[in-house]
């Protein structure tokens, strides 16, 4: 048990923050994408977490409970949202299919401001975390002083 | 070598490796605000303390045979690690308070900076009299 | 504290310049603070009552101090700054018996080396 966990936690969430961070910004900046490589529009993106039992390699066999309860987080996959794409009608869009309309890609911006503040706080919490956990470090190296 | 070293040392020493404890835990919860069905973990301290040094409820030490010494400097340290009981879940199974879990932050730390200062006193003051206050 | 009154601080050269002014001020000093420790007429009895007194105080200002550190770090007190206080006061308590039994070791040997 050690000070070097806590900060391998808050290392694992400051980087599941920021593919969070990414993926909004990637949604944002797309939000009017009409054409993909796939075909059809942009489809809105959202990274999953998992919470991951810290561990220095796989296959090391885990000490005590203690080892199991402190865990990081992980993004395990970017899922794709599967809602279908808002019909817009503008039947001079290059893409307007027969009927006239457009397909834009489902992305309503202001939920994505609203998903940057919270990633944005879980940032900035994360590096609190870890700065205590620094300054906390620190502070023992002065008990013999 | 040991006898110098009382038991209030051997209580700091707990209290520092269950705050430790208590800040991984901490970092765990605040990683992990945003992970569906991640329930918030606590320690709970008193028990964990008490349990760690071998003492009764009113911290004086128990002993089974009245010539029985105290107990040494410190046990090794196995606190109960639970589920907060009081967290609340929201849409996604996650049961993280983040204004309360930052809370927690700032006394962890607090608490533990004190025990460290507290242990430097104490140290201190062994020094103290062992260099005879620098008398020659 | 009588002679440390404001007006008669005012006078501080007379005071100062004057050997009998200064011993006044200090036996002054010595009987306002003096209550706490007994003077012996017996030079080596006082010592010993001294020291056993100042042992005992400094005993009891350690125990509480423990007492204060467990109460602390078990969580039954959140009072971060009493019980710093009073590790603080054993502290310095240890340190002034301390120097106490420093100063009367060294009188002790200033008065083995007169030649009888």
């Amino acid at each position: 048990m050690d000070f070097f966990s806590s900060m391998r936690v808050s290392a694992s969430g400051l980087d599941a923050q920021m593919k969070r961070m990414n993926t909004i910004s990637s949604n944002i900046a797309n939000a009017e994408t009409t054409r993909t490589e796939e075909g059809g529009p942009y489809k809105r993106k959202d990274p999953i977490f998992a919470a991951q039992a810290d561990r220095e390699s796989f296959g090391e066999i885990l000490k005590n409970e203690m080892d199991e309860k402190v865990q990081g987080v992980q993004v395990t996959e970017i899922q794709e949202d599967t809602r279908p794409p808002r019909m817009v009608y503008q039947p001079n869009h290059p893409d307007a299919d027969s009927n006239g309309y457009v397909a834009m890609p489902n992305i309503n911006t202001v939920e994505e401001m609203a998903n940057m503040i919270s990633a944005q706080r879980s940032y900035e919490a994360n590096v609190t975390a870890m700065g205590t956990t620094k300054a906390m470090a620190q502070k023992a190296l002065e008990i013999g002083r | 070598m040991s006898k110098i070293f009382d038991p209030t040392i051997g209580a700091l020493n707990t209290s520092l490796n269950l705050r430790l404890m208590n800040q991984n835990i901490i970092s765990s919860n605040i990683a992990n605000a945003d992970t569906p069905g991640y329930k918030s973990q606590a320690i709970e301290f008193e028990t964990a303390f008490r349990n760690a040094l071998g003492v009764g409820d009113d911290l004086t030490v128990k002993t089974t045979n009245e010539r029985h010494l105290l107990p040494k400097d410190t046990d090794p340290v196995h606190p109960e690690i639970f589920d907060d009981p009081n967290g609340i879940e929201s849409l996604d199974g996650n049961t993280v308070n983040r204004s309360e879990e930052m809370a927690k932050l700032s006394e962890n730390q607090l608490m533990y900076d004190a025990s460290v200062e507290l242990m430097r006193k104490k140290l201190g003051m062994l020094k103290y009299g062992i260099s005879e206050g620098g008398h020659n | 504290m009588n002679d440390l009154r404001i007006e008669n601080l005012s006078r501080p050269i007379e005071m100062i310049d004057s050997d009998h002014g200064v011993n006044r001020l200090i036996e002054n000093q010595i009987n306002q603070t003096g209550d706490d420790i007994e003077f012996n007429k017996s030079e080596t009895k006082g010592f010993a009552e001294l020291l056993g007194e100042t042992i005992g105080k400094v005993n009891q200002d350690q125990v509480a101090a423990d007492n204060a550190i467990k109460e602390l770090v078990a969580g039954r007190t959140k009072n971060v700054h009493e019980t710093m206080l009073t590790i603080e006061k054993a502290d310095l308590s240890l340190k002034l018996m301390m120097q106490v039994r420093n100063k009367i070791i060294d009188a002790y040997r200033e008065v083995m080396k007169m030649q009888v």
